[in-house]
């Protein structure tokens, strides 16, 4: 009766601990709000990229995120291609999840709004997230590189 | 006597309880959400492109015009955006052509035919100029202040889209200036005109654009690219040629009061020009005092930190200055997906940045604080002079025999020791002169009634005290409250007036005017940020009277000394009366709108 007990309290104190650890950030973007704007220098594309975050500096990063994922796997609204195609973008899903979670994405965007919020672009929402929109270039050209390297694309693609 | 008193008092009580009802009202309004509805290019920098045209009375004087517009002194609140005067010309050659009816110029047939003639001549040019290159590096630079949450590397991209060129379209203002008249006197003219304000509407544009070798982009399309009127002012300009020796008066009260615009240096062939002609270059000046008035001329930054400073990317470069008051507002998305605006705070400057050639931004602090966060708007508010009213209660020295200096008997049954008052005053800001935050000049009356019931021999008569003042005040605020401290210097007096006599006129006695000097000190609540409510005590020292007053009605004043009158001194007790002492009061505060 007293081991059961032990277990039941163990247990219950297990659960407890563990509600009470904050579930790991998930490393993909929130938001895929992206607007393709134009190429810039042949090897570049600028996106208007929505990001969300409990904070601006959340949103801002959430919003480079979406842009390198518009890049590399679903080319956001407007004229730039993807880098991948579907059946590309869907035989490398682990692959794009470590990309995030190593934070790899950092070494191909920029981010032309240095961090100056642009007040027609800071929005809060009803539930109190922060949508942010900033420029980002992408360096299409790196990226796809580098994407040819680990022979996750092919590399006479069109575009980017 | 007593019935005026509590009825004055009535009425000063139900004025206050209305504002401050009133007051409590647009708080809760502005603290729930000064909803305003968001419109494109609401936050931008505005730019002007002031196109000048002359009627066939005043066409002799259209160089003159032209001239004044192309010489503006710089402003830093928004960019001019002149067109060539080749394209001026082709407007003024659009406009005469156009309806344009000078019997009824503010008609819809007129504001139309301008419309016209700006589609027809100036628009494009216009948008071209509005989105050349210096003006969206110009907006590239105010859009790199900052570095704080990159996450990525940083590089000049030296491009820009055509959002950006949208918000520099929807941007641009377009005040049209008429001139009607000039009229000569001696040395001096005046001219007078209208001017005409209209706003590129871009927001529904189908794009089709042309990016320049140089990087500016614009549409090539205009059927999308509407001009609205937005309002119209009457100008005034005055030209004055002056004497050789007689030199314009440039003093310190000009500095104090300040103006909108900067002087200009006359050149030599400026200094040739006649009353008329100055009158009408000066004229375009009148637009840019106006402009500072629009709401959409007001300063916008955004806040760039709140700790542990606020501050904003505004500073020398927009004209803003120290005391200079920020409302704050969050754009916000609603349910309905469409955005607006909320008000969360209300910050002054306390520390104005140079960012004429460095990146500074200037330093604030709270007022009301309701939730402000980084990347929320700043709209400058700015205060003229701060009127206030106070009921207070002071302690007095009033001699029960001062009655005797009318009738054979005392004024009260006893010495009276405190009265009752009313003060108001205003409130002059000086830092822009000083550059010391929160540091006034003020001019203060007050009105006092003893507190005490006179004797039946003086039914009818009225007894006051009269206190006025200047004072030097300093504020420091702590969020919504501020302790203040202030020093004063002024004149007091007391008197018996509407005192029968056997004539159809009145007598009033009183003593002469005493000097005296105070010092207050208070505690101020800010209910929103014009309307302050706090309590105040001080101390006032105010020397023996030394002179007594009379006048028959309207009459000439005559003045007794003591000296020659110590009998009436000693027997009406005046070595005991004693305006000065304590006091303590309920202070209510507005910050009026600047009138220039």
């Amino acid at each position: 009766m007293r081991t059961l007990l032990n277990i039941f309290f163990t247990i219950t104190i297990v659960v407890f601990l563990g509600s009470c650890a904050s579930a790991p950030k998930d490393p993909m973007p929130q938001s895929y709000e992206v607007q393709c704007v134009e190429g810039v220098a042949g090897n570049s594309y600028k996106y208007l990229s929505w990001g969300l975050g409990e904070d601006n500096a959340a949103a801002e990063e959430d919003a480079i995120k979406a842009a390198v994922y518009a890049a590399m796997v679903n080319r956001g609204s407007g004229s730039c291609a993807s880098l991948m195609n579907t059946s590309e973008a869907e035989n490398n899903k682990d692959f794009i999840k470590q990309f995030y979670v190593e934070g790899k994405w950092k070494q191909y965007a920029t981010s032309t709004n240095r961090g100056r919020i642009d007040p027609n672009k800071r929005l809060k929402l009803e539930d109190g997230t922060i949508k942010m929109g900033i420029d980002v270039v992408v360096n299409t050209g790196s990226l796809r590189n580098y994407l040819i390297e680990l022979g996750k694309i092919k590399s006479m693609r069109i575009g980017g | 006597m007593k019935k005026c008193f509590f009825l004055l008092i009535g009425v000063i009580v139900l004025v206050l309880s209305l504002q401050f009802v009133a007051s409590i009202h647009a708080n809760a309004e502005e603290t729930k959400g000064e909803v305003k509805q968001l419109i494109s290019g609401k936050f931008e920098r505005k730019s002007l492109t002031i196109l000048p045209v002359t009627l066939s009375q005043t066409s002799r004087y259209s160089d003159e015009l032209l001239k004044g517009v192309l010489n503006l002194p710089q402003t830093s609140r928004f960019d001019y955006n002149n067109i060539s005067p080749k394209y001026l010309k082709v407007f003024e050659s659009e406009f005469r052509k156009s309806g344009f009816d000078p019997k009824d110029p503010m008609g819809e047939k007129s504001k139309v035919a301008i419309t016209n003639a700006i589609i027809n001549s100036a628009l494009e040019p216009i948008v071209k100029i509005v989105c050349n290159q210096d003006s969206i590096d110009d907006r590239f630079k105010r859009q790199q202040k900052r570095v704080v949450t990159s996450a990525a590397s940083s590089g000049k991209i030296s491009t820009t889209g055509e959002q950006d060129a949208l918000l520099l379209i929807n941007g641009a203002f377009i005040p049209v200036i008429v001139l009607y008249n000039v009229e000569n006197k001696e040395n001096s003219a005046t001219a007078t005109g209208t001017v005409y304000w209209y706003r590129i509407d871009a927001s529904q544009v189908k794009w089709d654009t042309i990016i320049q070798e140089n990087g500016s982009i614009y549409p090539t399309n205009f059927k999308d690219v509407k001009v609205n009127f937005v309002s119209a002012n009457n100008l005034t300009s005055v030209g004055i040629v002056r004497k050789k020796d007689e030199k314009e008066d440039k003093s310190a009260a000009g500095k104090l009061l300040g103006t909108a615009t900067k002087d200009i240096e006359e050149s030599p062939k400026d200094a040739k020009l006649s009353a008329d002609q100055r009158a009408v270059k000066g004229l375009p000046e009148q637009i840019i005092k106006v402009a500072y008035t629009m709401e959409d001329f007001k300063i916008r930054g955004v806040v760039q930190t709140v700790d542990p400073d606020y501050t904003i990317d505004v500073g020398k470069k927009e004209d803003a200055y120290v005391d200079q008051g920020y409302k704050i507002y969050e754009t916000r998305l609603g349910a309905d997906k469409k955005p607006y605006s909320v008000y969360t705070g209300f910050i002054r400057v306390d520390k104005v940045g140079n960012n004429v050639n460095n990146v500074e931004d200037s330093r604030a602090y709270s007022i009301i604080a309701s939730g402000i966060e980084q990347g929320h708007v700043a709209v400058s508010h700015d205060q003229g002079l701060d009127f206030y009213i106070r009921p207070s209660y002071k302690t007095v020295n009033i001699p029960k025999e001062i009655g005797r200096l009318v009738y054979s008997s005392n004024l009260y049954n006893e010495d009276v020791n405190s009265s009752i008052n009313i003060d108001a005053g205003l409130y002059f800001n000086l830092a822009k002169v000083t550059n010391v935050p929160q540091l006034f000049i003020g001019i203060n009356a007050s009105f006092g009634f003893p507190n005490a019931t006179s004797a039946d021999a003086f039914d009818g008569t009225t007894q006051s005290t009269l206190q006025v003042d200047i004072s030097v005040m300093k504020k420091i605020w702590l969020s919504r409250f501020n302790v203040f401290g202030e020093i004063n210097f002024g004149v007091n007096s007391f008197s018996i007036g509407n005192i029968p006599t056997l004539s159809d006129s009145k007598l009033t006695i009183g003593t002469g005017l005493a000097y005296g000097a105070g010092v207050n000190a208070g505690l101020e609540y800010a209910f929103s940020a014009d309307l302050n409510i706090g309590v105040q005590a001080g101390y006032r020292y105010v020397l023996p009277t030394t002179t007594l007053t009379t006048q028959l009605g309207d009459g000439e004043k005559k003045e007794y000394s003591k000296e020659n009158n110590l009998g009436i001194w000693s027997i009406a007790k005046l070595d005991d009366l004693n305006l000065g002492g304590l006091n303590l009061g309920l202070k209510v505060s507005y910050s009026l709108p600047p009138f220039f």
